[in-house]
């Protein structure tokens, strides 16, 4: 221990890192009191006892070095006594109690000193002598902020978790507290805290490294979601993100969805996903709090944001909290990295089609950061021009950038931007091109305040902005172009009443803006003959709130409201439409004029029965609103010429209720944990489309929606364990989803296209001691639903088929094996890391099939075209076309 | 076509698999009346084709017999007559000159019913004579470009004869392997599935051929009924599919096809 003193003079710091080092050294030791060893100690800390102790008892303690008197001198002498004698003797009479906890003996004070020692007995259930513990959990390596830790009090079996901005606040009677601090992928801290008045304190946690075996002893992870009030939702940390087999080389935070049970991709290649029967559009995806409104790059084969920039992900499939509104089924709720506070660093990956790079660091150490990262394809490698003839460019990229500022400990500022692009374009001659590209502009502004010990809030201002464009001529400048954007300001307030009630409130008003395409010609005469598409413009106002109460020490709840009002404002042109859908008025509403107003009450109520400590059963119900609609009758599953419009006159708000039932517990004594949920859901409302509806370039769009109900129901269950060598979830879902909508398949009932009744998802990730990890994501899906003929007429020389009900027929089934293997060089003591990672998308090579066709002639060398010449009499074949098979992926990864 | 590059792309791009499946149809069978016809302002002889629907892919169509079938506009009614009998095509009987301008009305009397369907001839244009290029690999021709795919003012048809059974070598096989029968179209729409439509047959044809280009006017209500009738057709099995339905009709009682009256304009010339 000598070198560790003159290292390390600090006291506190010495045995700290004295308990880090021991506690790394020993954790996968059992725990046997009953070993007899011998002890001859002269004039020792117990410190150094402690640590002959599990020496030769091969056993591991636990305890903060700041509450346990470490430095107290002790002389023990013993021959062949039991570990527990030998602990009875020296500990008790130190006052200090032991427990053994997993697989570590955790030190506490004296329960009766620590109970005792500040406040007589009979304040300490005296609300007058109550105080607060708050303040942020933080990565102790990066300073970064830590969303969803676990704040838990033992002696109350109490806990809270930090806010979306890493911050928690705890009211208590004052007193002395064990308190432990947990996060996966962390290790747990224990500490004690004397609460004789309000205390602002934020906890550091070191992360677990997985290389030295280390493993989480906190029994508090695998509770969260039996502890908390939360249903349907599911988070996946960075740690989890790492372990996710990625796509060609990266992980991609939108396609992973599709491990989620009650999460519905849509298959090989794309980006769109449906979530407890809702349709894609139905997806809120926020960066920073900001919206996304098409998150995939090169039409879904990748998604936006690169993964090195992404911090945490946490996943809502229902029992929205009230601060979330706008989309019907799910929000996607992506939090950036905010950049080291301490320490500047780099890193990067290079892979066949992309390459990523990020930079951060301090500005002012342990004040301010910055993050910045940015992801461009790397697709030139296919010579797409010598292949084509003419130059064809496909290029995407995504530039992502954090500044993180903490004035003091009651004020932090953020600043965040996003931009990403996807610009395809051919050449047609030396100075000309056509082509399509879209692009999303994405900037947050953040104030985090801390008002005092009880009141937090955090205010921010966001814009996004989406714009689709289709190229005619670019030389020429001429081009179809949607677009879609909103500029937001929003306040949250957090108030932690006390204990038992936190409550949570909070404003936004927004501004929203779309255009449902227009064309541009840099020719005067084109531009005058060319349809005008009304833009439209409208106010969003939104007032939310809610309470999360522990009623009794089993029974908890969360109720609250969230009230949007949509209002629609000039300038545009409405049409009035009648019963079939024929313009009977056309209405020119000048600037700023308000033409329609929709107020609606949401309700958001949950509760929570725990059952025991490890198992709990929850309810939810919660309303949702939703303004903005995708407008799009496409069955593919790629994004294209994206057109959005919001309610007004014509399209009235999309409304879900959904009920959820769930039962949450940990599996007898393991790490794995068990959840089922049931859900019914109803949707109001429900757009869908007249057949081959004119959704491009038609002035009369809202003339082609038709509207209705849909319903959906089903039952999820997962298995997971998330410590260890070895993690990973099994889940299985079944679900339905119908429509009735007035106007289609003669009013009948019919199932959505994303009706998949079975969904089986297997994600495991098995990391070695030395140098490599190896996951794998196997899926088993039901095929979606699909329209195919009943027959077939021949007109003009052509076969055009005959259909009877709408989706009268469903894909095979779908599955897919995705492995991943990583070797990471050793490089020890030092900062540098770097790693190679194999991937094998779809290993077994499965088509998938995601379309049926009926209208094609075998040509040359099996290729399938539409036959042209009508008089030759060329057999039809049906034919099925799957993409993405095996697709395998080597990727450079390294990190300073 | 330029549309069909990025199609081409991405089958590359991402290993897009094509393959010919055996796909039993499921769903009720349906026999429904299929009615193919369109008049026009030439001198000739007008046919109207009716058959039943067929229940299988490539399935030869059922001829409908013995119908009574008339078409009329304000002044006159015109009877048609079935030749080659049983072959389910009617005829006007004389030579019979579709007018711009004018309402036309199709009956047909058939078991016990009576179908009927209205439409109206809107005037023709001149064009501008479609395209052609050289092909890659031989000293053959293809058509590059037959018009604008989009078009709000003027939409319309175009039916490309092509006949090359005289040009020397080629003008002793089979005289239908010489010739080819191509439609394009003008539509008042654009559509994501038309400009990401699958690939088209391409047709070779060599110096000499004699290309015939008919433009037909388009209705409003024809032109819905043909980009409908192109979606479920010509439009799809690429990657950008739209919602699959039926394809809508101007007949009534529940019988198909579209009844249309059309103005032509021909161009003809020669590939040199």
């Amino acid at each position: 221990m000598a070198w560790l003193k003159s290292k390390f003079p600090c006291s506190n710091l010495r045995f700290f890192l004295f308990a880090l080092l021991f506690f790394i050294s020993t954790t996968s030791h059992p725990q046997d009191l009953s070993k007899k060893i011998t002890l001859k100690l002269k004039n020792c800390s117990l410190a150094d006892v402690l640590n002959e102790i599990s020496k030769l008892g091969k056993i591991n303690f636990s305890y903060s070095p700041q509450v346990i008197p470490v430095d107290k001198i002790l002389t023990v002498k013993v021959k062949d006594e039991t570990i527990k004698e030998i602990l009875d003797d020296i500990l008790i009479k130190n006052e200090i109690d032991y427990n053994i906890i997993e697989n570590q003996v955790v030190l506490t004070l004296h329960s009766d000193i620590a109970k005792n020692d500040l406040l007589p007995k009979d304040t300490l259930n005296n609300s007058k002598n109550r105080f607060s513990l708050y303040g942020y959990v933080k990565d102790r390596s990066t300073g970064e902020i830590l969303i969803g830790a676990i704040v838990y009090i033992k002696e109350t079996n109490l806990g809270t978790a930090t806010n979306s901005y890493g911050f928690y606040s705890l009211t208590l009677p004052g007193g002395n507290y064990e308190i432990a601090i947990s996060f996966i992928g962390y290790k747990i801290d224990y500490q004690n805290i004397k609460l004789k008045k309000n205390i602002q304190k934020s906890f550091e946690l070191e992360v677990l490294d997985v290389e030295l075996n280390e493993v989480n002893i906190s029994p508090l992870d695998y509770e969260t979601n039996i502890m908390t009030n939360q249903l349907s939702n599911m988070k996946f940390t960075t740690r989890v993100l790492a372990q996710l087999p990625g796509f060609v080389g990266d992980v991609d935070i939108i396609r992973s969805l599709e491990v989620v049970p009650g999460i519905n991709a849509y298959g090989d290649g794309s980006s769109l996903f449906y979530v407890r029967g809702g349709n894609s559009d139905q997806n809120l995806i926020l960066i920073d709090e900001a919206p996304i409104f098409n998150p995939s790059h090169l039409f879904g084969f990748f998604t936006v944001l690169a993964p090195d920039a992404v911090k945490d992900v946490a996943i809502y499939k229902g029992d929205f909290p009230s601060n979330y509104g706008g989309r019907l089924s799910s929000v996607i709720d992506i939090k950036s990295k905010e950049g080291n506070m301490r320490d500047f660093g780099f890193a990067g990956s290079l892979s066949p089609f992309t390459s990523n790079l990020s930079f951060e660091g301090p500005i002012i150490k342990d004040k301010c950061s910055f993050f910045i990262s940015g992801r461009r394809s790397n697709l030139e490698w296919l010579k797409l021009t010598n292949i084509f003839s003419n130059s064809l460019a496909l290029v995407f990229y995504d530039l992502n950038s954090k500044i993180n500022y903490k004035l003091n400990d009651n004020n932090r500022f953020f600043l965040s931007f996003y931009t990403g692009m996807d610009d395809f374009s051919r050449a047609t001659s030396a100075n000309d091109s056509y082509g399509i590209a879209w692009n999303n502009l994405v900037g947050t502004m953040r104030w985090s305040h801390i008002f005092n010990n009880k009141l937090f809030s955090n205010t921010t201002f966001y814009s996004s902005d989406y714009n689709y464009f289709l190229y005619i001529s670019k030389s020429l400048n001429d081009y179809w172009k949607s677009s879609i954007s909103n500029a937001t300001l929003k306040s949250d307030f957090i108030y932690y009443l006390n204990l038992k009630n936190t409550i949570k409130s909070g404003f936004e008003i927004g501004k929203h803006f779309s255009n449902p395409g227009n064309v541009h010609f840099s020719d005067t005469y084109n531009q005058s003959h060319a349809p005008q598409i009304s833009k439209y413009y409208s106010w969003e106002y939104d007032f939310y709130l809610n309470n999360e109460q522990e009623i009794t020490k089993k029974l908890s709840a969360r109720y609250g409201f969230r009230i949007p009002v949509w209002q629609d404002i000039g300038p545009t042109t409405i049409f009035r439409f009648n019963d079939n859908y024929e313009v009977i008025d056309t209405i020119h509403f000048k600037n700023n004029f308000v033409y329609s107003t929709f107020v609606r009450l949401e309700p958001r109520i949950n509760v929570k029965y725990s059952l025991s400590a490890n198992s709990s059963i929850k309810a939810s119900f919660n309303r949702t609103t939703q303004f903005i609609q995708l407008l799009t009758n496409s069955t593919s599953p790629f994004t294209s010429l994206d057109v959005w419009a919001p309610s007004g006159p014509n399209i009235k708000p999309q409304i879900a209720n959904q009920f959820a039932l769930g039962y949450f517990s940990r599996i007898f004594k393991t790490k794995l944990f068990f959840s089922i949920e049931t859900y019914y859901k109803k949707f109001e409302n429900a757009v869908d489309y007249k057949d081959h509806a004119n959704m491009l370039y038609n002035p009369l769009i809202e003339g082609e929606l038709r509207f209705g109900k849909a319903w959906s129901y089903g039952t999820e269950l997962m298995i997971r364990k998330n410590d260890g060598k070895l993690t990973g979830w099994l889940g299985y879902t079944y679900s339905r989803s119908f429509k009735q909508i007035n106007g289609v398949n003669n009013n009948h009932t019919f199932p959505a296209f994303y009706d998949r009744p079975h969904n089986v998802s297997l994600n495991l990730a098995y990391y070695t001691e030395k140098y490599w990890s190896f996951s794998l994501n196997w899926f088993l899906i039901s095929g979606a639903t699909i329209t195919t003929p009943v027959g077939f007429y021949y007109y003009n020389g052509g076969s055009v088929p005959i259909y009877a009900d709408k989706n009268n027929d469903r894909l095979p089934l779908y599955h897919r094996l995705d492995l991943s293997i990583t070797y990471k060089f050793k490089n020890p003591g030092k900062r540098f890391q770097q790693n190679l990672t194999f991937t094998l998308y779809n290993a077994y090579n499965h088509e998938n099939i995601i379309s049926v066709n009926f209208n094609k002639i075998s040509k040359d060398s099996n290729q399938y075209v539409v036959p042209s010449n009508l008089l030759e009499s060329n057999g039809l074949v049906p034919t099925t076309i799957s993409v993405i098979g095996i697709m395998p992926s080597l990727s450079y990864n390294f990190k300073f | 076509m330029k549309k069909n590059i990025f199609l081409i792309f991405f089958l590359l791009l991402i290993y897009a698999c094509e393959k010919k499946v055996d796909w039993p149809l499921k769903g009720p069978q349906k026999d429904l009346i299929v009615v193919d016809g369109i008049i026009v302002d030439e001198q000739k002889v007008q046919t109207i084709k009716i058959r039943h629907s067929v229940n299988k892919l490539n399935e030869i169509p059922v001829p409908v017999t013995g119908a009574v079938v008339n078409i009329s506009d304000e002044d006159s009614t015109y009877i048609l007559s079935e030749y080659p009998a049983n072959s389910g095509n009617y005829n006007t009987n004389k030579y019979f000159i579709a007018k711009v301008g004018k309402h036309y009305s199709l009956l047909i009397y058939y078991n016990n019913k009576v179908y009927s369907a209205k439409t109206y001839m809107v005037p023709g244009y001149q064009f501008r004579q479609l395209e052609y290029t050289k092909d890659a690999g031989d000293d053959n021709y293809h058509i590059s470009s037959v018009a604008y795919p989009y078009n709000t003012v003027k939409p319309a048809m175009w039916e490309i004869l092509l006949d090359w059974s005289h040009v020397p070598g080629y003008n002793i096989a089979d005289s239908l392997k010489n010739k080819a029968r191509i439609i394009d179209y003008s539509l008042s729409t654009l559509d994501v599935n038309e400009l990401f439509a699958p690939s088209c047959e391409s047709v070779s044809f060599p110096s000499g051929t004699i290309i015939t280009e008919r433009r037909y006017s388009l209705t409003t209500e024809h032109v819905e009924f043909l980009r409908a009738m192109l979606s479920e057709t010509n439009w799809n099995g690429g990657l950008f599919d739209s919602s699959p339905a039926n394809v809508p009709t101007n007949l009534s009682q529940g019988a198909i096809g579209f009844f249309g009256a059309c103005s032509v304009t021909t161009i003809s010339l020669t590939v040199l």
